[in-house]
């Protein structure tokens, strides 16, 4: 029963209350569908890739492609894709503080209140991939608005034309030719829970701000190097084991995923259960 | 009195935990790329070595190419921690000082420097400590970057005619100066830097008049630079190039050698006036105004 009123509170404080960083993250998908738009359009123009329709699909494969691997020359310098790495960077900063910010504040008597730790790390755990699943939520509703405003199709099929959104890859099979689904919604989705559920018990062991510059970085490094280690790589479709020739296999990427939450939530549940909650602030 | 409060300043900016872990990130991040120009380097050099034992060539291997001042940071390209550490200025700047006036207001001890001296002089004693750290943070990883890659490469002066694999086009801003004085180019670049870093410390100082969580005030200018990072992708690829060409990207217009947009010296100097605009008269404003009772 206190677990249950733990999450609630957890679930209306953290996730209800904070609702600025959704609106920022909304306004970025908006705007990334002006540009997707105007990128479809240039695309159509050229002819290369045909006339073919737009679906939710190719918009969706257009914000989590991600980038084609890195291929080291002087014509060629690195460059973040600062779409894809927004999106991510922006749902990690959203899952960042609430935990520590309840720690420090009225979360350490509702601890005291419920007498278990466990309660109080679960509730956490379910806010944290509570959190994510909103971002999410928000990105696909407004993709689905997005979509049907501008007369596209509803469906998740890609089509011809994101060939043309990443012209630098090497397609072994082509985008509209397989199925993408994992690669579009589950994968991302899964990605971001993994990391923000390893950033929040990384948080127990140093501050909270060094845990997400290891999240931004570990983003950083995800791009430049195409890497099963890299748990980056499995939510950038352009990286996809059907279609690309570098590419990451998406099964490995939905077990590793999966695994890296049980680890966090039990690791975390290990380490908060040793956790100084009246020595350390970590507003400091 | 003043006096005592500057250096006071000045020494908790300098000597606090924030403003050590971020010179070593950039410091790493820094010695990381020079790491990386130096392993391309040696492996020209043995290519060249195995093509030509006793030194004379038969082809042009275009050996200026190979030069320091193209493979230090602010002109290398190719590898990770370039554009880590250009899209992580934002944050180091931050890191060291940027939410001291917060913890100081949280804390109290705003109310007791209060009584003992005028506030406009705290805040500039403030603003300059937050500035200070933050162009430091920047440019002593830089100046190590150019140091330890000069070190082992060559500084033989840029040819023109090479300018393809420098990355640095005629009309970019200082690029006169890469052919001609690339030492002067290496300092400036390493300067540019900093002085911005300074300013975006000085923006979260400014926010932290106003925002009251100490992660939103860390975190607010990174973000803001990447979204500003995403916008001039957007614009220099969807406007046409006579109607709007310049790069206005900071992650990238500090950088010398990224080729996207045109850089021009009033567009770095436009947004430094801009940032100085946003943050000095408000900080001046606040100061005269300041209720910490």
């Amino acid at each position: 029963m206190k677990f249950f009123k733990l999450l609630r509170f957890d679930l209306k404080n953290g996730l209800l209350r904070r609702w600025q960083g959704y609106l920022i993250l909304f306004a970025t998908i908006i705007f990334a569908y002006i540009d997707f738009s105007i990128r479809i359009m240039e695309i159509r123009a050229g002819g290369i890739y045909g006339q073919g329709e737009v679906s939710i699909g190719t918009f969706l494969f257009y914000l989590f492609g991600g980038m084609e691997k890195y291929v080291p020359s002087p014509a060629n310098p690195f460059i973040f894709p600062a779409l894809w790495i927004l999106v991510f960077i922006q749902i990690l900063f959203i899952t960042l503080y609430y935990p520590f910010d309840n720690l420090n504040g009225i979360g350490k008597n509702l601890l005291i209140a419920s007498g278990r730790r466990k309660s109080w790390w679960l509730s956490k755990c379910i806010w944290n991939i509570s959190s994510v699943c909103a971002c999410f939520i928000i990105i696909w509703l407004t993709a689905l608005v997005c979509t049907l405003v501008t007369g596209g199709e509803l469906s998740f099929a890609v089509g011809p034309l994101a060939e043309g959104l990443f012209p630098k890859a090497l397609w072994i099979k082509r985008p509209m030719d397989t199925q993408l689904f994992f690669y579009l919604i589950p994968a991302p989705l899964l990605v971001a829970a993994a990391l923000s559920l390893v950033q929040m018990v990384v948080s127990l062991v140093i501050r909270p701000i060094f845990s997400f510059l290891c999240s931004a970085v570990l983003l950083g490094i995800s791009i430049y190097y195409v890497s099963p280690a890299f748990i980056g790589n499995y939510a950038m479709a352009v990286r996809a084991d059907s279609i690309a020739f570098d590419s990451v296999d998406g099964k490995t990427g939905l077990g590793l995923c999966l695994l890296i939450i049980g680890v966090s939530i039990l690791f975390g549940y290990l380490l908060f259960g040793r956790y100084d909650i009246l020595g350390k602030d970590t507003e400091k | 009195m003043k006096r005592n409060v500057l250096r006071m300043e000045l020494k908790k900016a300098f000597q606090t935990k924030m403003f050590a872990a971020s010179l070593l990130i950039m410091s790493l991040v820094a010695c990381l790329s020079a790491a990386y120009s130096i392993e391309v380097y040696r492996d020209n050099l043995s290519m060249l070595q195995s093509i030509s034992p006793d030194g004379n060539f038969s082809k042009n291997y275009m050996l200026p190419v190979l030069s320091s001042y193209s493979a230090w940071i602010g002109n290398e390209t190719r590898s990770l921690m370039q554009a880590l550490f250009y899209m992580l200025i934002p944050v180091a700047a931050v890191f060291p000082f940027g939410s001291s006036f917060l913890s100081e207001e949280k804390s109290g001890y705003l109310r007791n420097v209060a009584v003992r001296i005028s506030m406009p002089f705290y805040y500039f004693a403030k603003a300059l400590a937050c500035f200070c750290s933050a162009f430091t943070a920047v440019v002593l990883p830089m100046l190590l970057n150019f140091l330890v890659v000069s070190a082992v490469m060559p500084s033989s002066l840029p040819h023109a005619g090479y300018e393809i694999y420098y990355v640095v086009y005629f009309g970019d801003f200082f690029s006169d100066l890469f052919y001609s004085q690339p030492l002067l180019f290496v300092v400036l670049n390493i300067l540019l830097p900093g002085l911005f870093a300074g300013v975006i410390a000085l923006l979260a100082f400014t926010l932290s008049l106003k925002i009251k969580n100490k992660y939103v005030i860390l975190f607010l200018p990174f973000l803001f630079f990447l979204g500003i990072e995403y916008l001039a992708s957007f614009v220099l690829r969807n406007v046409d190039g006579n109607v709007w060409g310049y790069e206005f990207s900071l992650t990238t217009l500090l950088h010398a050698s990224v080729p996207r947009g045109d850089k021009v010296w009033w567009m770095a100097a436009g947004q430094m006036l801009l940032l100085l605009g946003c943050t000095i008269p408000v900080l001046a404003v606040r100061s005269k105004k300041n209720e910490v009772f």
